[in-house]
């Protein structure tokens, strides 16, 4: 009788679809009854077989999927105790292996700390609750205005509205203002953000204190007492943290006030971009800022509190507040059916403290960005991991076998795999979380973006150590799955064989593949940056009229009681002298606006006899020496005189304006001897023409500007034109004014240039971090593609052997090596660019004077993945063509 | 008691198979318990139906199993021979007497 193997069918069903340890016995047993059939004469042809084989591992197979159901509790506890074991034998390989353990967690601990590290930004920026402040979600915010604008709100309504709400359980309202502030008894006088707020302010906060309380009922009272509460950070830094504070005295613009409180570590304000450190009674704003009118706490037309802040009663929400807000305006109409603020606005209700809803949008949307940009970079890691962990398990295809081959189940051996990358993505999020640490210290101090205050140490909070651990768990999973399930699947027998090394079928593409992804990312993040870079490079290339280094400004407000208009004269008149007679120093001038700052003073006005050319323009004070110290040019005429300033203010006086302001009024006619008519009816006889400059927005062409002549009084920015360096200057400028009047703090000391990278404080932050992530991508691809081409080469040396033996020159040998890369370069920057373009949307507002299409980005970021590409082919390419074939091939 | 309570109730064909599996020794795999079955017992128990009992009782841990040599007759390939665990005759004689005592039980019913 000739023997027929069972059918392949049969036998492909009994070793794929059946448990290991059952594979070979049940071939056997098919086979010997068989035969038993075949003697007794029953069919036992392949039909018979194949049917028997299929009915057994279908049966098996469901077996084992509900078996679950037929032993509830013994599969569970034998995976626990298999993981206990896996986490064991996981640590032990990756100790047995330090090389590959520590390149894998640096180079995950790259992609987790960088996402932990802004992460740990937007949440000190964002997403912490406010210190000191007890159940915050409860906290609403009223503003008056609309959708987009903000308007102050009167006093009378906040009262109308504390009345008017039941949904609330408290109503506080507060305004900021800065303010000189004097510790009595030791240091220097600083410039303080202060809040004049309502006496409840603490109350509806439930603000938890350092030391102390907030404030009475009764210190809310216009006639009480002065008090005032100061902030963690005052006390500390500016009181030495004094244990006694409670009862000290502070001066604030020269009136005595005693601390009756310290909040919480870290409050400063409500709102998340305040940095305010003392908190006033607004009963006492009439003493401390005497210069508003005296009916600006009681005239419901005029607006007093920036933003107002309720707690809601239990059980409420804010939509319930916005409707009783509503009934509270439509009474205070009903009551005043002329006011048109109260017909034009109205009370905007929302949930949270933030009261600027544009503030809030702005750090969002920063914060998103690069957010985005680092989760590609950890994705990118995870690609290289994943490119380890390929290489180690190809390194262990004998032991991993061995496992299947012994009959560990492949989800067994997956798990295997799987742990081992867990154990390096916890170890990389610890080494992440230290990354963090130190970032946080790096960026302390520093304002990280546009309208905030220097940044506090941002500490770590459980939020940020959660999201650590969440970004392991992906990279974890992201790294490992792929290796885990190629690895542990496949034809046993060769790698059984001890010397089989090829980087065969699935693992060798997944590399491959992942490879052409990295080069995508790194590209799409290059195009970015240089973006980014390209619009920096604009913006720095933009002349604002003026060589912004050579320039310093600081501010000034003579806030102090007994400083009348005569004694200001004499402060400002001493202290522009000292400025001008210092070294360094080539001019000096005063101008009513600060540089770069966003709000300005507009103006109405036409040329005399031509009412109906009306047009707007910025109006500002300017001293004589201002435009000096700018380096601003007259097209025409001539600086204002010193007796000009000292002039006291009548119906007529002269005026200087900008080159811009001349073009829309007299096109190109000489603009000198004009006379102009401001709104406010004061004829003014044009003496000079000024160039335009720049001097709020960087990126706005110059607008039309009106300069008149300031007479020695109120706050103004003083400005330093420098012939020696800002550093040497600026001390010596501090000990000059301070010998001056010492009691009068001079603050927010920059260069102009300073003042332009506060104003572009976002732009700059992003273009840097970019620019270090691209980097920092294009290495890690790198670094991938050399570990591929290297493995390649060593696994191709027979085929480059013979190659040789064959008459290859070596040229040609490292031509295939290096043609290799350059095809998976090609393709990588192919998809790339496409998923570039799709991603360069995001950076699209943030683009200046480039086009997100730009020739010269899309060209370097491609040349420099060329050249990063050739680079990390070389030495696999030198290495193929230096096999030596006679050795290998004996 | 607690082999019940631990790992279910032994099932019929799962007592078949213990009881073929304790007759048979060292003789014990799947072919030749189904033939025991079927001779003692005259039951045509369905093929895949032994190896997935086998399968279970394996992994409650009621028999053990080892590879003998393979022979020509087999094409070469190992058989997969069975032996019943402590465990495993607890659980028959468990069985066993859960149903002999179910069976005295009856009459005290009426007595209430």
């Amino acid at each position: 009788v000739t023997e027929r193997p069972l059918p392949r069918v049969a036998v492909w069903l009994l070793t794929r679809r059946v448990p290991p340890e059952w594979r070979e016995s049940i071939i056997g047993d098919l086979e010997e009854e068989r035969r038993r059939r075949r003697a007794l004469g029953s069919s036992a042809g392949p039909v018979w077989a194949t049917g028997a084989a299929w009915r057994i591992a279908h049966a098996l197979q469901r077996e084992r999927r509900t078996s679950a159901l037929h032993v509830p509790s013994q599969p569970l506890r034998f995976d626990m105790s298999g993981l206990t074991g896996d986490l064991r034998h996981a640590t032990r390989a990756l100790f047995r292996n330090p090389g590959y353990a520590v390149a894998a967690i640096a180079t995950l601990a790259l992609g987790i700390g960088a996402n932990t590290a802004v992460f740990n930004l937007a949440n000190w920026l964002l997403l912490r609750p406010l210190p000191g402040v007890a159940d915050s979600a409860r906290l609403i915010s009223i503003r008056f205005g609309s959708q987009d604008t903000t308007n102050n709100t009167s006093v009378p309504h906040v009262n109308a509205l504390s009345a008017g709400v039941p949904a609330l359980s408290g109503l506080t309202a507060y305004q900021r203002s800065q303010v000189n502030v004097t510790p009595v008894g030791s240091g220097s006088p600083r410039r303080l953000v202060a809040e004049f707020v309502t006496a409840n302010f603490f109350d509806v906060l439930r603000e938890s204190f350092t030391f102390g309380r907030g404030f009475t009922t009764e210190e809310g009272d216009p006639g009480a007492d002065g008090t005032a509460v100061i902030s963690h950070r005052f006390w500390q830094d500016d009181l030495g943290g004094d244990a006694g504070v409670i009862g000290r005295t502070i001066l604030v613009s020269g009136e005595r006030l005693t601390v009756v409180g310290v909040t919480a570590r870290g409050f400063h304000g409500v709102s998340r971009s305040s940095a305010t450190d003392v908190w006033l009674p607004v009963g006492q704003h009439r003493r401390i800022l005497p210069m508003y009118p005296a009916t600006l706490l009681s005239n419901p037309k005029a607006g007093f509190f920036h933003a107002l802040i309720g707690r809601l009663r239990d059980g409420a929400a804010w939509p319930a507040v916005a409707s009783q807000a509503d009934a509270v305006l439509a009474s205070l109409q009903a009551a005043d059916p002329k006011d048109a603020r109260l017909a034009r606005w109205r009370f905007v209700v929302g949930p949270g403290t933030e009261p600027d809803p544009f503030a809030r949008n702005r750090l969002t949307g920063s914060m998103s960005l690069l957010m985005g940009i680092v989760s590609l970079l950890l994705l990118l890691t995870c690609a290289n991991v994943t490119n380890l962990v390929l290489g180690r398990a190809s390194g262990r295809r004998t032991e991993i076998a061995t496992r299947l081959a012994l009959g560990a189940s492949r989800l067994r051996v997956a798990r295997l795999l799987l742990v081992e990358s867990a154990v390096l993505a916890l170890a990389a999020s610890g080494v992440a979380l230290g990354v963090t640490w130190l970032s946080a210290r790096l960026l302390q101090g520093t304002i990280v973006l546009q309208g905030l205050r220097p940044l506090d140490r941002a500490e770590m909070d459980w939020r940020v150590v959660g999201f650590a651990l969440l970004a392991s768990v992906f990279a974890a999973v992201a790294a490992g799955v792929g290796p885990a399930f190629s690895s542990s699947r496949g034809n046993l027998q060769p790698a059984l064989r001890d010397n089989d090394r090829s980087q065969t079928g699935s693992r060798g593409l997944l590399r491959r593949v992942l490879i052409v992804a990295q080069v995508g990312v790194s590209l799409a993040l290059l195009l970015g940056a240089l973006l980014l870079a390209r619009s920096m490079a604009m913006r720095n290339a933009i002349d604002p009229g003026f060589d912004p280094a050579r320039v310093l400004a600081f501010s000034v407000d003579p806030q102090l009681p007994g400083f009348d208009d005569a004694r200001q004269a004499v402060f400002y008149r001493e202290l522009l002298d000292r400025v001008r007679a210092l070294p360094g120093v080539r001019a000096a001038g005063v101008s009513s606006s600060q540089p770069f700052a966003p709000i300005g003073n507009e103006v109405e006005y036409w040329p005399e006899g031509r009412p109906a050319a009306k047009v707007d323009a910025e109006f500002n004070l300017a001293s004589a020496g201002f435009f000096g110290a700018l380096g601003l040019p007259f097209a025409e005429g001539r600086d204002f005189s010193e007796d000009e300033l000292l002039k006291p203010a009548e119906r007529e006086g002269p005026v200087i304006i900008n080159e811009s302001a001349a073009r829309q009024m007299f096109g190109h006619e000489p603009a000198t001897g004009r006379r102009i008519v401001l709104s406010s009816g004061r004829v003014r006889t044009i003496v000079g023409v000024v160039r335009d400059m720049r001097q709020r927005q960087l990126l706005k062409q110059p607008e039309p500007m009106l300069f008149v002549p300031w007479r020695y009084a109120l706050r103004v920015t003083v400005y330093v034109g420098l012939a020696a360096p800002p550093e040497a200057v600026a001390a010596e400028l501090r000990k000059a004014i301070a010998a001056v009047e010492p009691r009068l703090p001079i603050y927010d000391l920059t260069t102009l240039r300073g003042a332009i990278n506060r104003q572009l404080a976002d732009d700059i932050l992003i273009t840097r971090l970019s620019l270090v992530f691209a980097s920092l991508a294009t290495v890690l691809t790198a670094l991938g593609l050399y570990s591929v081409l290297a493995r390649a080469v060593a696994e191709r040396r027979r085929e480059f052997s013979i190659r040789t033996a064959l008459g290859a020159r070596p040229s040609q040998v490292a031509r295939v090596v290096t043609g290799d890369a350059l095809r998976l370069v090609a393709i990588g920057t192919v998809s790339g660019l496409g998923a570039a373009f799709w991603l360069s949307r995001f950076v699209q507002s943030r683009l200046f004077g480039v086009t997100s299409l730009d020739p010269l980005a899309i060209a370097g970021a491609v040349a420099l993945i060329v050249i990063v590409t050739i680079l990390s082919a070389i030495v696999p390419a030198r290495r193929a063509a230096r096999i030596d074939a006679a050795a290998e091939l004996r | 008691m607690s082999s019940f309570s631990d790992k279910g109730l032994l099932g019929e064909l799962e007592q078949l198979v213990l009881l073929a599996a304790v007759r048979l020794g060292d003789e014990a795999y799947a072919v030749s318990i189904r033939d025991e079955i079927h001779e003692r017992a005259g039951i045509d128990v369905v093929r895949s139906s032994v190896y997935v009992t086998l399968d279970r009782l394996d992994r409650k841990g009621y028999v053990t199993s080892w590879f003998a040599e393979p022979t020509r007759e087999r094409g070469g390939k190992a058989k997969r021979c069975f032996r019943v665990t402590a465990a495993g005759r607890r659980a028959l004689a468990a069985a066993e007497l859960a149903v002999a005592r179910m069976r005295e039980a009856r009459p005290a019913r009426t007595s209430r």
